[in-house]
């Protein structure tokens, strides 16, 4: 499966190249990651799965640019972020990355609307072409009726809905979720489930990490954490093609 | 952008009105007093340079001081009358030798009783030539000021100040009132205002606005009571002779006091043998008052300095705790694109509208203030737009210097931690 080169045909959106994230001092290093490779195609939708404890989130900041890998190297859209300094790695959040959050992670003292516009504050756009954007992205969540609400006026789903529409606002390269369902009941979770879906559908690259199988199920490929290390393949599913081709070099 | 970081951070403020209210104390008390005091310290400035002014800045005066007791002992030994104070002799001497004098005025002044009816009062009585009034800028609110004419009739007139008139009751024309000084009749033909204002310095001119004051032609003082002069004292009789008691010279330049005033130093000492004299220069008085008020504006910003600093202090408190307390906040903007630039500046920004704000009550409650001053005393404060551009200013930069360190701080967060927070 592995050493097969990369389909031409389809441009990768991330590779990740013996990534490594240590915690903790010299004396007592606590290593996470311990040689992480991936790739993920344009338009793909990866599903990452492992137990509790297994690197999946720290993994995941540093695919967001939150965090820095203490070794290896990350390319997103060919370039190498992996040693970027804080301005620059702000740019690449703020314009190629959308994160959606276990937790929701709405600004409490903003409205919905105002929430939704953040990324697009710090990108520096025009309050007026802002605000048109965000009624559009929440339009297309179907929270168009809640525009002024604030976050504890919401339900669950609906702030995760909102969550969604702030990630997507800058037209991100990648959208990374961490749980996205796990604070939402099994009804809410299949309709931001179907959100992701349709998202996948109109060519979004996803990048989810889930606890539930039947969430797992939905994405595309299927990656499983290990101990700080992608256990390619042991998770019993046959890969496919495409896995094959984008997950190692 | 900027503006709507301004108005985000004045938001942030409202959510916590109390908690913004009671940081900002500090600062509000700090340049709320810093405003109260530079503006009535210009008002008091300007109210002493008005008393100043109003002994005339081209003036010197001479005033007769009567030498301590043991210095007259040997006078006493010949002849009981002692004399002391100033003499026709130093007032030729001045107007003849000295070219920067303009006049030199000649006062002669004499306690005397003034009669209402078998009521008495004691006033004070000041033989003063026409030109005095012109030196001093005396004007008569009704009839006239003593002239020429007066002088050489040495006719028995006054003109008084409307106290006078107040303290006799009388109530119809003054100028058709005769005063009893001391056993004869003076006819009143003017009356000078009131003083308005407390001048502590007008004791220099003889002048008192509690004392009845009566002016009478030099010549006609002279005349009818004399020089001499006897008064009782710690039991014993004792005679003493002044011929005037004041001098008042005047110099066409405010340049040429200095000059004028050392020449008559040096008349007098040739001509004094005792220190009976004082010699008073207005425009001197007024620049020892600017010493004092320079140290008054040293001590000012050392007194703001230390509130402005304890204001600081617990608006960097404040700030440290509400960094602390929104740090889920900063982790989710620096995940959605903030730099750390972008978190120091919001935070920054906050802290400055806070004292900014802080600052404009304190100059509302300064303002305030000086008014509440303005009632208690004669000062009236002066609200110069430099001292409102500079507290101002003042807030400003104590927002920056106290809030950089809870922006860095909330900027230095690793978004990572500042997300998992609570
Ligand atoms: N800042 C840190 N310092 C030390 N250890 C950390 C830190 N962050 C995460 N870890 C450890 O790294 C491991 C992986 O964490 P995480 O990526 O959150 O796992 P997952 O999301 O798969 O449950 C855990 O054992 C956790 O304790
Ligand atoms: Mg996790």
């Amino acid at each position: 499966m592995s050493g097969v080169a990369p389909m031409p045909s389809r441009d990768l959106v991330l590779e990740l190249r013996a990534i490594t994230k240590t915690y903790g001092s010299d004396a007592h290093p606590v290593p996470v990651l311990r040689g992480v490779d991936l790739a993920v195609a344009a338009g793909e939708f990866v599903a990452i799965v492992g137990a509790s404890g297994s690197g999946k989130s720290t993994l995941l900041n540093i695919l967001g640019c939150l965090d820095r890998p203490t070794s290896g190297a990350y390319l997103l859209v060919s370039e190498d972020v992996s040693q970027l300094d804080d301005k620059r790695l702000s740019h690449v959040r703020k314009t190629r990355i959308g994160f959606v959050f276990q937790s929701f992670q709405l600004v409490p003292h903003l409205t919905v609307e105002e929430n939704v516009e953040l990324p697009l504050f710090y990108a520096r756009v025009p309050r007026k072409v802002r605000r048109e954007r965000s009624h559009a992205m929440l339009a297309r969540v179907g929270l168009s009726h809640r525009h002024r609400h604030m976050p504890n006026q919401l339900s669950g789903g609906e702030c995760q809905r909102t969550a969604v529409a702030r990630a997507l606002i800058s037209e991100p390269a990648l959208l990374l979720a961490d749980e996205p369902t796990g604070n939402l009941d099994s009804k809410t979770s299949k309709e931001i489930i179907g959100l992701f879906q349709e998202l996948h559908r109109a060519h979004c690259t996803i990048v989810m990490i889930t606890h539930d199988q039947g969430v797992a199920a939905v994405a595309e490929r299927r990656i499983t954490m290990r101990d700080g290390r992608v256990d390619t393949g042991a998770d019993g599913a046959p890969p496919t093609n495409l896995e094959a081709a984008c997950s190692t070099n | 952008m900027f503006h709507e970081l301004i108005v985000e951070a004045l938001r942030n403020l409202l959510r916590h009105k109390l908690r913004s209210l009671l940081t900002a104390l500090g600062i509000v008390f700090g340049i709320a007093s810093v405003v109260a005091m530079v503006s009535t310290g210009e008002g008091a400035r300007r109210a002493i340079l008005d008393q100043i002014r109003e002994l005339g800045t081209n003036n010197i005066i001479i005033n007769a001081k009567k030498p301590p007791a043991e210095q007259n002992v040997k006078k006493t030994e010949e002849n009981s009358t002692f004399e002391y104070g100033l003499t026709f002799r130093d007032l030729e001497q001045i107007r003849r030798t000295l070219p920067y004098i303009l006049d030199a005025v000649p006062v002669h002044d004499v306690k005397e009783w003034l009669w209402f009816g078998s009521r008495r009062v004691e006033a004070k009585i000041h033989g003063v030539t026409p030109a005095y009034f012109q030196r001093l800028n005396l004007h008569a609110v009704r009839g006239r000021v003593i002239d020429a004419q007066d002088e050489v009739e040495r006719s028995r007139v006054c003109v008084v100040r409307s106290r006078v008139l107040h303290e006799a009751r009388y109530l119809g024309d003054p100028l058709k009132l005769d005063l009893k000084l001391g056993s004869q009749y003076y006819r009143v033909i003017g009356v000078l205002p009131d003083f308005q204002l407390d001048n502590p310095d007008r004791s220099i001119l003889g002048l008192d606005d509690r004392s009845l004051e009566i002016y009478v032609p030099f010549e006609t003082v002279v005349d009818r009571l004399g020089f001499t002069k006897g008064t009782y004292d710690s039991g014993s009789y004792e005679e003493s002779r002044t011929e005037l008691h004041q001098i008042v010279c005047t110099v066409e330049n405010e340049s040429e006091v200095p000059a004028a005033a050392r020449g008559i130093q040096a008349i007098l000492a040739t001509f004094h043998e005792r220190k009976d004299y004082e010699v008073t220069v207005p425009i001197e008085l007024l620049q020892s008052r600017e010493r004092t008020q320079a140290t008054f504006d040293l001590v000012l910003p050392v007194i703001a300095g230390i509130s402005l600093l304890v204001g600081g202090i617990g608006i960097l408190n404040i700030m440290l705790a509400s960094v602390t307390e929104r740090t889920r906040e900063i982790g989710i903007r620096r995940a959605l694109g903030a730099s750390q630039g972008d978190v120091t500046l919001q935070f920054l920004i906050e802290t400055v509208m806070l004292t900014l704000v802080g600052g404009a009550l304190g100059v509302l409650l300064g303002v305030i203030g000086a008014m509440l001053i303005e009632r208690a005393t004669d000062w009236k404060p002066v609200i110069t737009p430099w001292a409102v551009v500079l507290s101002l200013s003042i807030s400003c930069l104590t927002g920056i210097v106290f809030g950089l360190y809870p922006a860095r701080r909330a900027a230095m967060m690793d978004p990572v931690q500042a997300l998992r927070h609570e």
